[in-house]
């Protein structure tokens, strides 16, 4: 009696197992993939291909543009754009939590990283917020860059 | 107490494989999605770029068609995508650019380009066949890297032919190997990318062509 009791225990152990795993799979495969790419959005890999990016498509408006861009609201930025290249250090509360590659100095260099193809130089520290944006002046087009604490 | 222990042992060793099975299943998940981003962000990057410049060459004021001249005229219309023809005549190189001295060309467009990369852009009116082209590049900012040992590399190795992207358009003027030879050489990471857009070039009598924007861009 013992072992056919031990054999129902273990065959229904094994079956909630097998449930649990699938249901665990099911409910946290989707709040594992959101935090996932909430960490990865917020990265300074990401956010400086982000900006890099903006920088290039305004270059890319026929007209003024702005672009707004808030990557976090939990971690603050340092932003460095010269010579076609930015550099981002992610902070959170005012200590580095990573940093993008640098060019010049890392080797290799990844690709594509924080590079734009058009000329904005700008330098800010502790922000989280960014506006950059192209308009004219005198006959030329001015990019400009712009950072806020939110 | 020997039966006691044979007792325990199944249900203790059921729990712990349950345990290893937990803990294998997060390692997956978390795995898995973090080498998907990664990737995903690594290889798009030279496509990405290629495409971000094509956008900025038909966006560029230097060549678009506008109905006003006067650049702070608030009620000037700039057409994105609608190239000058007289532009085009004035600024680019009529025809392809000679072969022969593409790494030394320079760029008739010199407020574009990424730093750490050479490309260029051929644009074609499709109805008369007329070519214009010009070659793209930026800072340099690899310190390590020699720009001077590259060019000769790429020269040994590699046939630019831009006869080769109108006739197969997704084909590479930078045969794959020989980039790969220089990249193993400079052991650096490259990439390239070319991508075609279709745009409109308007002449002076106010016609207008259908046509093709290519840009071909390297990157390490």
């Amino acid at each position: 009696m013992r072992g056919q009791a031990k054999l129902t225990d273990s065959l229904f152990l094994v079956f909630s197992t097998f449930i649990s795993v699938v249901i665990f799979y099911m409910i946290m495969s989707g709040a594992v993939s959101d935090m996932v790419a909430l960490i990865s959005l917020q990265s300074s890999e990401v956010v400086v291909r982000d900006i890099a990016s903006f920088i290039t498509v305004t270059g890319g408006a026929p007209d003024e543009i702005k672009i707004f861009y808030t990557p976090s609201d939990t971690f603050t930025y340092d932003l460095t754009v010269t010579n076609r290249t930015v550099n981002i250090i992610r902070l959170k509360d005012g200590q580095e939590v990573d940093r993008s590659t640098i060019f010049g100095y890392q080797f290799p260099s990844y690709g594509s990283y924080g590079k734009s193809a058009v000329d904005p130089e700008a330098s800010f520290t502790n922000v989280n917020t960014f506006t950059i944006s192209k308009f004219t002046q005198d006959q030329h087009y001015i990019y400009s860059i712009q950072g806020l604490r939110d | 107490m020997k039966s006691k222990g044979i007792a325990l042992t199944p249900s203790s060793t059921m729990v712990q494989l349950i345990m290893i099975g937990v803990i294998v299943l997060l390692f997956v998940l978390f795995y898995t999605h973090y080498i998907d981003v990664h990737t995903i962000a690594q290889e798009a990057g030279v496509e990405n770029d290629a495409i971000n410049l094509a956008q900025v060459i038909i966006g560029n004021q230097r060549l678009i068609s506008s109905d006003l001249s006067d650049l702070n005229d608030p009620f000037a219309h700039r057409f994105r995508a609608v190239l000058d023809k007289s532009k085009l005549d004035s600024i680019l190189t009529k025809g392809s650019v000679d072969q022969s001295n593409f790494l030394s060309t320079p760029s008739a467009l010199p407020e574009l380009g990424y730093p750490n990369s050479y490309g260029y852009t051929v644009i074609v009116d499709l109805e008369t066949n007329e070519v214009w082209s010009t070659t793209i590049s930026g800072p340099l900012t690899s310190s390590p890297f020699d720009f001077a040992t590259l060019k000769n590399c790429l020269l040994n190795n590699v046939k630019i032919d831009f006869s080769y992207i109108f006739r197969i358009p997704s084909l590479s003027p930078w045969e794959i190997w020989d980039l790969q030879k220089c990249s193993i050489e400079f052991a650096s990471r490259t990439g390239t990318s070319i991508k075609g857009f279709p745009v409109a070039i308007k002449d002076s009598t106010g016609n207008v062509h259908i046509g093709r924007l290519t840009v071909g861009l390297m990157e390490w």
